[in-house]
């Protein structure tokens, strides 16, 4: 297998049902078994693999330490013995932020409420602000997150417009409307400002009230406010999707799987990586049967020699795709075992491979 | 005839488990009925190629031009809607709130339902997230919003999804423990809604190679060891569940056209 080298951070991208979560415990694995201290950050992971890490059902943006003698891991000369596991939570990094800032009152609100729970649409920016705390924390020597479900999180880290504009000066003209402070030493500016408020923020908000009722403006607008109080934060988080894309900085592990038709797939994290290029990333295809269709001898049986063709063609086609439009690709068989437990354990000796 | 079907299947799972080969295919089914049938996706990019080598009727409504739409209706006028889709205030409340956008797409749809009495509409719809927050939010946006009209809206939403000869929800699965064990977290929390929505809900089982030996009429002591350790957590797993055979195509449209006949059960 290719050598990855180590990093500070690694993180994996990938649609759900392909392993992500569970090659992502793998690699914490191996690392930690390489000696290295290891925190996995992960969002959402079956409830299945929470029991056998023996994790808390709930999400609770709280440090677990899972022992490496639970994968049955005789501890060597090496002085690790454990790696750390965290189910991320939103709600939580938004509490520290709050606490940080002095907010927690405003941060009472339903909407932030919503907002932050699974997801509640500030999944992928709380991911980044959580890894740059624990960074910071200096505990780790390896960081790995394994990004929340779908396969947008490239695209979020191309796309921060979106929280620039989020904290655009279209929402200081609404709290300046509202007189609504926002600094002590606004007030100055405050009457200037208001004479240049185009009439048109009170319409706006007129009509918002028509669609949502005046209650959610209100309520809204005081969530805006709280979370602009707390942009510096936002706008770090920014600054730190700059150096995760660093190559000395980060290693990027995009995962596919042949378990079902995943070329398009496979095509969709090609155009994304396309934006988004460094020598340490890896496509990983997960699943792979190789090792078990070779042995597979259906000759006399026409109909199973159909069969194993179809499987032998499929995995084929995503091979002969990802070599073409990868410069690293890492395929990982199949663990042909129910439990969850053996599957971290398999997957991450075929990291050490 | 159309009073066999129901107005609205919603096809839901976790990625990767083929619901949108399954959403197809039951359209193509619906389609060879005689059914007014469109096919409707929840996903960022859909697939319109696919849409098109299938020969597949499409609503393709649009998140965001739903949302305009939604709002012009709401409002009396496309000039005021198309103004505040444009303000950085509703862009970010769009992209702070998810299932807001889905609620509203799904409100849409129902509004061309209630318009078009013989129109049945298949949703593509992914659960990681977006279906169950679509199906939360709208009794969460009820406690947020309170009133306005997005409220009444919500409200009518939920009257004509409570009526069982309406909606049909199909949960998608592979024949693997963790992938049942998450259709089944999801099937008890839309049980579990206080909406009064009557889901309707289905676990239907994907890429069954169990029932693929059964209809080829293959002996399982001809298969090799990995095959039969899939057979055998088949038959650990799944007990009373539609079942839908692995299919020995590897182009995703000889997957659907193939999967057509299948979906009678799912009709």
């Amino acid at each position: 297998m290719i050598q990855i080298p180590h990093k500070q951070v690694e993180i994996f991208c990938g649609t759900g049902g392909v392993g992500k979560t569970t090659l992502a415990t793998a690699r914490a694995l191996h690392l930690a078994k390489s000696n290295r201290k290891v925190l996995l950050i992960t969002i959402d992971p079956a409830k299945r693999l929470k029991q056998i890490l023996k994790l808390p059902d709930r999400d609770d943006g709280q440090i677990h330490s899972i022992p490496l003698s639970l994968f049955d891991e005789k501890n060597n000369e090496n002085s690790i013995d454990h790696f750390d596991a965290m189910l991320m939570s939103p709600g939580a990094t938004l509490g520290r932020i709050a606490k940080e800032k002095k907010l927690e009152a405003e941060f009472e609100s339903t909407i932030i409420k919503t907002l932050s729970r699974p997801y509640g649409g500030m999944n992928e920016i709380m991911s980044i602000i959580e890894v740059q705390y624990q960074l910071k924390q200096k505990n780790y020597d390896t960081i790995i997150l394994d990004t929340p479900p779908g396969k947008h999180f490239i695209d979020f880290l191309e796309s921060s417009e979106k929280i620039k504009n989020f904290f655009d000066k279209s929402f200081l003209e609404i709290f300046e409307y509202l007189g609504k402070s926002i600094n002590e030493d606004d007030h100055k500016k405050r009457n200037i400002l208001a004479k240049i408020i185009s009439s048109g923020v009170k319409k706006l908000l007129t009509y918002l009230e028509d669609v949502t009722g005046a209650d959610f403006v209100r309520e809204f607008i005081d969530a805006v406010l709280a979370l602009y109080k707390s942009r510096d934060s936002f706008l770090n988080a920014l600054d730190f999707q700059k150096e995760l894309k660093n190559e000395s900085f980060s290693n990027w592990f995009l995962v596919t799987s042949v378990e079902q038709q995943k070329i398009n797939e496979a095509q969709g994290l090609k155009d994304q990586a396309e934006n988004f290029i460094h020598n340490d990333l890896y496509l990983i295809i997960n699943k792979c049967l190789t090792p078990y269709l070779n042995e597979w001898k259906p000759e006399s049986e026409p109909v199973l020699l159909k069969l194993k063709e179809s499987m032998v063609t499929r995995e084929a086609i995503l091979t002969d795709f990802a070599s073409k439009n990868f410069r690293n690709v890492l395929k990982f068989h199949e663990i042909n075992n129910p439990s969850p437990l053996d599957h971290v354990v398999g997957l991450a000796l075929q990291f050490k491979a | 005839m159309k009073k066999n079907f129901q107005r609205l299947y919603i096809i839901t799972g976790k990625g990767g488990v083929g619901k949108t080969a399954v959403a197809m295919a039951l359209t193509r089914y619906l389609a060879s009925k005689g059914v007014d049938v469109f096919y409707n996706s929840f996903f960022q990019d859909p697939e319109r190629e696919l849409w098109k080598t299938l020969k597949l009727p499409t609503l393709d409504l649009n998140l965001l031009s739903s949302a305009e739409i939604y709002i012009a209706r709401k409002l009396n006028s496309k000039t005021i809607a198309s103004w505040i889709m444009k303000t950085h205030f509703f862009k970010s409340l769009f992209q702070m709130i998810p299932g807001l956008s889905h609620m509203i797409l799904l409100g849409h749809i129902i509004d061309e339902l209630e318009r078009n009495p013989d129109m049945v509409v298949v949703l593509d719809s992914p659960a990681s997230g977006h279906a169950l927050t679509m199906f939360e939010s709208s009794s969460n946006f009820k406690k947020i919003f309170r009133a306005g009209l997005i409220v009444k809206d919500i409200e009518r939403m939920h009257r004509f999804l409570a009526d069982k000869t309406h909606l049909k929800t199909h949960i998608i699965s592979l024949p693997t423990e963790l992938s049942m064990n998450e259709a089944r977290d999801l099937e008890r929390e839309l049980n579990a809604n206080e909406t009064g929505m009557n889901f309707n809900l289905n676990l239907i089982i994907n890429d069954s190679y169990l029932r693929y030996c059964k209809i080829h009429n293959v002996s399982e002591t001809l298969l090799p060891e990995f095959l039969k350790n899939k057979l055998d957590l088949e038959k650990a797993i799944v007990h009373e569940e539609v079942v839908i055979p692995h299919i020995d195509e590897n182009s995703q449209d000889a997957i659907i056209l193939k999967m057509i006949p299948l979906m009678e059960e799912l009709a």
